[in-house]
């Protein structure tokens, strides 16, 4: 059976509640007469009935929390409520201090993941068209990263150069690393900028940038402590 | 009646609980909250975006800036609603950026679309509407999923979208003409 073509808008709108009292009373007194028309708007609740009977919730096939997880940052209100703010350390809440095998420790890390991130970012070797990569993705995941932790990295290393404390052995120790880390990262950042097909692990990247900014962190932690042992 | 009204209110208690620790840096508490909405915001990507594994990365994406926007969402209102909010931007904009990348699908935009990948749900009626609605033109599929399948209004879709009501209410009535049409109904 056939709808009345006139009708066809008007039922679905009758059927969404988007007709006046008007229109509606109109669209009732037609259904009354036209058989074609009433089940046209059966089929039409129907289907709505059963896209609204549709489950809501579809679980992923895998479970993505470690992904997730891996990818990210320190959450300002968190961790990065702690940061130093540019007008100074906040005395308040006193730093913990680092011993000397906390910072070797760090420094270990450090160097885990630049070799780590440098065997990720090596160049890629060429692959047929098929198997190329989307230009400047790599690029894009790289901005992401530095996008998160770009700004909490500057503001830490900005609050190191501000605390004149004399650099005893461990802050040395760390301070010595950071370029090293930061070498790594320039390197990533000039591969993806000059070759479009080069891959980055963006969850290895991260984590470079997360050893950063604990190696800062520990940083400025152990510069403020000497500080204040000094005015004391 | 009360004990059921004890339960939600002990359900949404949590609930805030939960994200107050978020919001303070709890990684455990956002744990807990993904938990709770992956499948609602997965289910909400797998409809909007035909590909699986396009869902996936946008499920990821959505929950890597709920974290970083922790901070805007409001206690006293509704976590999931927040979001799915933020799942339906996602998707949509990922959407139109493969569109843009790979102008495959605009050449059958008059049409169903050939079948992608696994259906969403498992079995029964409900399958042949899902694959039904994969196979819709992208912005007949959207649309129909936003009103029919989330409930939301013209007017909400039309600024998800970037259209007017009206624009939306006509590819929702062509998204059910062409899922009629499909299911033989």
């Amino acid at each position: 059976m056939t709808s009345c073509l006139r009708f066809e808008e008007r039922l679905n709108d009758y059927l969404d509640e988007h007709l006046t009292a008007r229109q509606r009373e109109e669209v009732e007194q037609h259904l009354e007469e036209c058989a074609g028309c009433r089940a046209e708007l059966s089929a039409l609740r129907s289907l709505r009935q059963r896209a609204d009977n549709l489950p809501r919730s579809v679980e992923p096939a895998r479970d993505l929390w470690p992904a997730i997880r891996s990818s990210l940052p320190p959450r300002r209100g968190g961790v990065s409520a702690r940061f130093p703010s540019s007008s100074g350390w906040s005395w308040g809440a006193r730093p913990f201090g680092l011993s000397f095998s906390g910072a070797i420790a760090l420094v270990l890390i450090a160097v885990a993941a630049v070799v780590a991130l440098r065997r990720i970012s090596a160049p890629t070797p060429p692959h047929g068209p098929a198997a190329a990569p989307r230009p400047s993705a790599a690029l894009a995941s790289v901005r992401r990263v530095e996008a998160e932790y770009g700004d909490a990295a500057e503001k830490l290393q900005s609050a190191l150069g501000n605390l004149r404390a004399e650099r005893s052995p461990e802050l040395r120790i760390l301070e010595e690393n950071l370029p090293i880390v930061d070498g790594a990262i320039r390197q990533v950042h000039r591969a993806a900028s000059v070759d479009p097909g080069h891959t980055v692990d963006q969850h290895a990247f991260a984590r470079l940038y997360r050893t950063k900014f604990e190696l800062l962190q520990q940083a400025v932690r152990l510069s403020a402590r000497e500080e204040e042992e000094k005015r004391s | 009646m009360q004990a059921l009204a004890d339960r939600i209110e002990e359900k949404a208690t949590a609930m805030v609980d939960l994200l107050g620790e978020a919001q303070r840096g709890d990684m455990a508490a956002f744990e807990a909250l993904y938990r709770r909405h992956v499948g609602r915001v997965h289910g909400l990507c797998r409809r909007l975006a035909r590909d699986p594994g396009r869902a996936e990365e946008q499920t990821q994406e959505v929950f890597l800036r709920a974290w970083k926007h922790l901070g805007a969402c409001a206690a006293d209102r509704p976590f999931e609603g927040w979001l799915c909010r933020i799942a339906i931007h996602v998707a949509l904009a990922d959407n139109r950026s493969f569109r843009r990348r790979f102008r495959r699908e605009a050449v059958t935009v008059d049409g169903i679309l050939p079948e992608v990948g696994a259906t969403v749900a498992p079995a029964g009626l409900a399958l042949d509407l899902e694959r039904a609605i994969e196979r819709l033109p992208p912005g007949a599929r959207q649309i129909f999923v936003l009103h029919d399948v989330e409930g939301f209004r013209h007017d909400e879709i039309g600024k998800f979208l970037g259209l007017s009501a009206g624009t939306s209410k006509a590819q929702l009535h062509r998204a059910r003409k062409l899922l009629r049409e499909a299911l033989g109904s």
